[in-house]
């Protein structure tokens, strides 16, 4: 008899839904709320937030659901690097830090930045080499 | 999928990627916000703003309100009854009523309410309830409002928030030139005087921390307030670049009430003194003791180019004041006055905000054309405005709107 205790199934696949929720989170959340932030005037309960975890659960059930055998590491690879170009672009933007809602041009700035970043996360979780990237590969 | 598809996708993704960058961080502003325009005339028979005009004049030539004892037209009662102002403004038919924690729009015709906003929020469960700081003014098709920590442009049609610039504490003051909104208040990390163009809620400009003025009137591309840093009584700035013109001290204390209008080129401010400076340079052109023992007790001046005209001292008296020289033309003593109203000056009537009425001064000679007492008291201000002929008073709780007989 082995000294290993199984780990039921249910609580594995739960501990699996929560960690895609977290790394989807990473990357789903500042977008999302920034863009209600500047969507909305007088925006109440940090509403932006909400959206964004409501955002990132239901990505995360649907990712859970459409790919059961996903590798969490890629998961994770994407997050991180979208987080971070995101924060990147936040640096370079004043659209980040802009006082005006309800006006197109700074919903329109957040978008392209968030688009930005969810894009550099995809790139980065489907190359394991970068050098794949390169013209003529 | 093969690898070489994989890498098309990924190669697209990326391009995908680079350009929503490059686009975040230099598409420019200028696309989406209108040219600056200068606005400083308004149209006859209508009132948008506190004071009337940008340059505060609190001047009608063309309009025409009621001469002798007038008949109440209508008359509608405010719900916000511990408000300490109530601001009116008037156009296209529509009274607009900012008690300090609601906005309403009136008929001006009947007094019927058109539309009410007690929260300005895109979402009817927003963050703060309405506290309002300055406005309304009206352009265009919206109306603007100076409400808690930010500037706000609402749809004149159903007070339906358009945009909100948002600062970090209460507006000192805002102020509405051509399709421009001035606001001082603390932006960053220091008090900043911002221009904010109406349409959109973007931001055109902000001076350096701590310098500009807070936007208390606007002319000849200059807005003039008292300087936002130490130096100074007196300031005024480039209306397209927020530049500082010109910094003057003036003698003795200046009325917290008591907000410059410019009339000709000549800016007006009431204190111990009423000065007239130049627009331009600043200059003194004249200044003149007004002989009141508190700065304070000096309501904030009108003018119709040749007069300057304001209510001083405890207890109050109207002084009608000219241009040229600073010579005192004429001056009545007058019922209690509110401390924070201003008169309005239509057809060659002033028009004077009491505690419980409303006074109607000949211009020219300050004899009185009528008086209408009320039994309701008026809160800080009592600012009269003209609009479409008739005379419309906000005392208390109650609004009146008063027509020739």
């Amino acid at each position: 008899m082995s000294g290993e205790t199984a780990v039921p199934e249910w609580l594995r696949e739960g501990g699996r839904v929560l960690y895609l929720w977290f790394a989807i989170g990473l990357a789903t959340t500042p977008g999302a709320a920034l863009v209600v932030d500047r969507v909305l005037i007088g925006e109440p309960y940090d509403a932006g937030l909400y959206a964004g975890q409501l955002l990132a659960i239901v990505v995360a059930a649907g990712v859970n659901w459409r790919y059961p055998d996903v590798d969490l590491g890629r998961v994770w690879r994407f997050a991180s690097v979208a987080f971070v170009t995101f924060a990147v672009l936040a640096a370079f933007t004043t659209a980040f830090d802009g006082r005006t809602s309800g006006s197109l041009y700074p919903v329109i700035r957040v978008t392209l930045a968030w688009i930005a970043a969810l894009a550099a996360g995809v790139v980065a979780a489907r190359t394991d080499d970068w050098r794949d990237l390169l013209p003529g590969r | 999928m093969t690898s070489n598809e994989r890498g098309t996708t990924r190669r697209r993704a990326l391009a995908v990627g680079a350009g929503a960058a490059v686009g975040s961080v230099a598409l420019p502003a200028s696309w989406f916000h209108s040219d600056p325009l200068d606005g400083t005339t308004v149209k006859p028979g209508t009132w948008p703003a506190w004071r009337r005009d940008p340059a505060r004049t609190g001047h009608d030539p063309d309009g025409s309100a009621p001469t002798r004892e007038p008949d109440v037209a209508w008359r509608t009662t405010l719900p916000d009854d511990n408000s300490a102002r109530t601001r009116l403004a008037a156009s296209r038919g529509a009274l607009y009523v900012a008690t300090d924690r609601r906005l309403r729009a009136v008929d001006a015709a009947t007094g019927e309410t058109r539309w009410e906003r007690t929260r300005l929020g895109t979402l009817a469960w927003d963050r703060e309830p309405l506290w309002v700081e300055g406005g309304p003014a009206l352009h265009d098709g919206q109306v603007l409002l100076g409400a808690s920590v930010s500037a706000y442009g609402l749809d004149r049609d159903d007070g339906r928030a358009e945009w909100q610039y948002r600062t970090n504490s209460s507006l000192d003051a805002t102020l509405r030139a051509g399709n421009t909104v001035y606001v001082a208040s603390s932006v960053g990390d220091g008090d900043r005087l911002v221009a904010i163009d109406a349409a959109s809620g973007l931001e055109r400009w902000k001076t350096p921390a701590d310098r500009g003025v807070v936007p208390t009137a606007s002319a000849g591309g200059y807005v003039v307030g008292p300087p936002i840093g130490p130096d100074g009584s007196i300031a005024a700035v480039d209306a397209g670049s927020g530049g500082v013109e010109w910094t003057r001290d003036l003698p003795g204390e200046v009325s917290r009430f008591g907000d410059p209008c410019i009339a000709d080129g000549t800016v007006y401010v009431g204190g111990e003194t009423l000065s007239a400076l130049s627009l331009t340079g600043g200059s003194t052109r004249w200044s003149r003791s007004l002989g009141v023992a508190d700065a304070d007790a000096v309501r904030p001046p009108v003018s119709d180019g040749g007069t300057a005209y304001l209510v001083a001292g405890e207890p109050a008296r109207a002084l009608a004041v000219g241009a040229e020289r600073g010579d005192i033309q004429w001056e009545v003593d007058l019922p209690p006055v509110p401390p924070g109203g201003a008169p309005a000056l239509v057809d060659g009537t002033l028009y004077v905000g009491l505690e419980s009425g409303v006074l109607a001064l000949d211009a020219v000679t300050g004899e009185e054309l009528f008086r209408v007492t009320t039994s309701g008291g008026a809160n800080l201000a009592n600012s009269p405005i003209v609009a479409g002929g008739r005379l419309f008073v906000a005392l208390g709780r109650r609004l009146y709107a008063m027509e020739e007989p």
